[in-house]
């Protein structure tokens, strides 16, 4: 994906998007947008947007603002959208992203603290320097000394091992051996930085090989990768298997749906006419999508469900005192009775007769027997629990109506 | 050799494998012969390797996978004599004749190096030609007259597989890298076997001569399940679509709710 093609959304729920999911404080969307622009019109060099950024009214923005608005925003919409590659190359693609306004400020103060030491500073540093490794090189000395003098008076019984390596000599003292050494320690000192920078691929799972090597494992079908730091006993090892026997399966929860949407399209997930490890990884990436769109489909679920309660509890609101308008929002309480969106029309028309009939028979005895039937509350989470029972109950005869409590909370009454 | 007996840590090498059956139906003179008279078709179960070998008339078998398969056991309906049969030498097949489908128990040894247990797989005997009109669930297939079901030449049921070892010993590594598998052809003449995943390839699957497995079918693969994907993420574009606007609603109603209490 082009770096700055996320941030480009031509979606049509723009304005939706921006404000669940991109909105700050320290940012109107028109300053995002103009923000969005210049990036992508001088191609994320960022020095030169910096220059350049001149929004009307708007704050003063150091190059650091910038940068964390712009990429801050980048990771949000990631995030959100469905995402076509596996999870690897997503958390990768994250990582591009990924910047960190206050890490940087302090390795750019590093930099200019660095650059801004005097002469006799920097004398002093070097100095200390090698004070210390003038110290270090005593210690392993006389560690060493030690060693031998305990070899020669215990042999084995020291427990010492044979041969001390014996890394560094004075050599290694010299001023060359010192700018290299001082180097690299800097380097190490300097917090690593966040990569801005679009990095060359995906980590290498694999072993980093010759092609030759690569044309080998092919003929021979050889799949190499990081042996697990941990050594497989007896009981770990992966014993022989069919490649089949490891398909991927749908979570037994959703199994059925999952099975369902994808032969709607034509595809058995139950067996592969080639199951090769290409084919086999692209079913399970396959299957990981189908079932995050189920899963939006449940929320989309449960949230108009919520929208039903709240249209409901509206309409009563309107219409307490006058009961005309109650009937009215009974209905709009059933327009839709499926939990799932599959439930058949019929079905949900079925419902809606029953319960509108019953609600009308019910409202009647309700004086006299409310307190033998038993009360359900509509929460999201114990309807979610407790779906194949509730359509149990609408088979058996689900009664609704709304029973008007002290807390204005709508009821499922069911007979008992 | 102490050193053979080490693990090699992070490979894993596999061998494919076709496994399935071949029937013919049993012309009147054969019927006569084989000893039973309501016996209709001849066939044959097999594990082989999955190439083609060239110029031959079976489906598969380019190798011979004996270097690591030490015993196949078909295990045959109970109503067989025997049905337990080992066959110890390749080809690993066994050839009987019947009248009726039904499941087939293939377990698979492999040589003492691999330090590995057998495997068992299933498949169902295929005796009558495939076609599109799919039995429901629990129902005799329809079979056609033996008249018909011959026109259509044998009839071929293979899977394709992949014994997969994880971490072989270095001693069986060794042995199964002096023996590399044939590499199934990119594309062949032949007709492409038939699958029941892939059930629109019935035409291809019907032209003449032996069913050969080619690396296309496994691209071909591979691009329906792409293209299944990219529809399965339009329509989750689509519902997060919807989502949006309908949180949006219960955002809205939210407010209204809580401006007139």
């Amino acid at each position: 994906m082009d770096a700055t093609e996320v941030g480009r959304t031509t979606d049509v729920s723009t304005e939706i998007l921006y404000s669940t999911l991109l909105e700050d404080n320290e940012w109107s969307k028109e300053e995002t947008d103009y923000l969005f622009n210049i990036a992508h019109d001088y191609d994320l060099r960022w020095y030169v947007i910096h220059d350049r950024y001149e929004f009307l009214d708007g704050p003063p923005r150091a190059i650091e603002d910038l940068k964390d608005r712009y990429y801050s925003c980048c990771r949000k919409l990631i995030r959100s959208r469905p995402w076509s590659g596996d999870e690897a190359s997503k958390s990768q693609l994250l990582n591009n992203y990924q910047f960190d306004k206050e890490r940087e400020k302090m390795r750019k103060n590093y930099i200019a603290s660095l650059e801004e030491r005097t002469q006799e500073e920097i004398a002093e540093e070097e100095a200390l320097f090698i004070e210390l490794k003038r110290l270090e090189q005593n210690e392993r000395k006389f560690r060493k000394e030690r060693d031998e003098l305990l070899r020669t008076l215990l042999g084995i019984d020291s427990g010492l091992p044979d041969i001390v390596a014996e890394e560094e000599g004075p050599a290694s003292l010299s001023t060359d051996g010192l700018k290299k050494k001082k180097k690299g320690t800097m380097d190490l000192d300097i917090p690593p930085t966040p990569t801005n920078v679009v990095s060359l691929g995906p980590p290498a799972t694999k072993r980093p090989q010759s092609a030759k090597a690569a044309v080998y494992d092919e003929k021979h079908c050889i799949m190499r990768v990081e042996p697990p730091v941990t050594a497989t006993t007896k009981t770990t090892h992966v014993p022989v298997h069919l490649r089949s026997f490891k398909l991927p399966i749908p979570k037994a929860t959703i199994a059925p749906k999952v099975t369902q949407a994808l032969a709607e399209i034509g595809v058995t997930h139950s067996r592969l006419v080639m199951p090769t490890r290409e084919n086999c990884a692209k079913l399970e990436s396959l299957l990981e999508t189908t079932t995050a769109l189920i899963d939006t489909k449940k929320i989309v679920d449960k949230v108009e469900q919520d929208i039903r309660v709240l249209r409901a509890r509206l309409g009563l609101r309107e219409s307490e005192g006058a009961n005309g308008d109650t009937q009215e929002s009974m209905q709009m309480m059933d327009v839709d009775e499926s939990k799932d969106g599959s439930v058949n029309k019929e079905g949900e028309i079925d419902g809606r007769s029953q319960s509108v009939v019953s609600t009308k028979s019910g409202r009647g005895r309700k004086q006299v027997r409310a307190s033998t039937y038993k009360h359900f509350c509509i929460y999201p989470d114990w309807y979610e629990a407790t779906e194949e029972r509730l359509d149990f109950q609408i088979c058996g005869g689900l009664y609704m109506y709304n029973h008007i409590t002290a807390c204005n909370t709508s009821y499922w009454l069911v007979f008992t | 050799m102490a050193e053979a007996r080490v693990r090699v840590r992070g490979v894993t090498i596999h061998r494919p494998i076709i496994y399935g059956n071949t029937a013919t139906v049993l012309t009147a003179a054969e019927r006569e012969t084989c000893g039973f008279p309501d016996h209709t078709h001849r066939w044959t179960v097999a594990v082989r390797s999955a190439a083609n070998a060239p110029d031959s008339d079976t489906v598969g078998g380019a190798d011979d996978l004996s270097y690591f398969i030490k015993r196949v056991t078909f295990k045959l309906h109970d109503t067989y004599s025997n049905p337990t049969r080992n066959i110890d030498k390749p080809p690993f097949e066994l050839s009987e004749t019947g009248w009726g489908e039904f499941e087939i128990h293939i377990r698979i040894h492999f040589v003492a190096e691999s330090g590995e247990k057998p495997v068992t797989l299933y498949h169902h005997l295929k005796l009558h030609p495939w076609s599109l009109t799919f039995q429901a669930l629990g129902t005799e297939p329809e079979i056609p007259s033996p008249e018909s079901a011959a026109k259509f030449g044998p009839v071929h049921s293979w899977q394709y597989d992949e014994i997969v070892f994880t971490d072989p010993f270095q001693s069986f590594l060794t042995l199964l890298t002096a023996h590399p598998p044939t590499p199934l052809p990119r594309t062949s003449k032949n007709p492409t076997p038939f699958h029941t995943s892939y059930p629109a390839s019935l035409e291809e699957t019907r032209k003449p001569g032996v069913p050969e497995f080619t690396g296309a079918m496994e691209r071909d693969e591979g691009e329906r399940l792409e293209e299944a994907k990219e529809k399965i993420i339009k329509e989750q574009e689509k519902w997060k679509g919807i989502l949006l606007e309908r949180e949006k609603e219960l955002e809205r109603l939210q407010k209204l709710l809580a401006a007139k209490d």
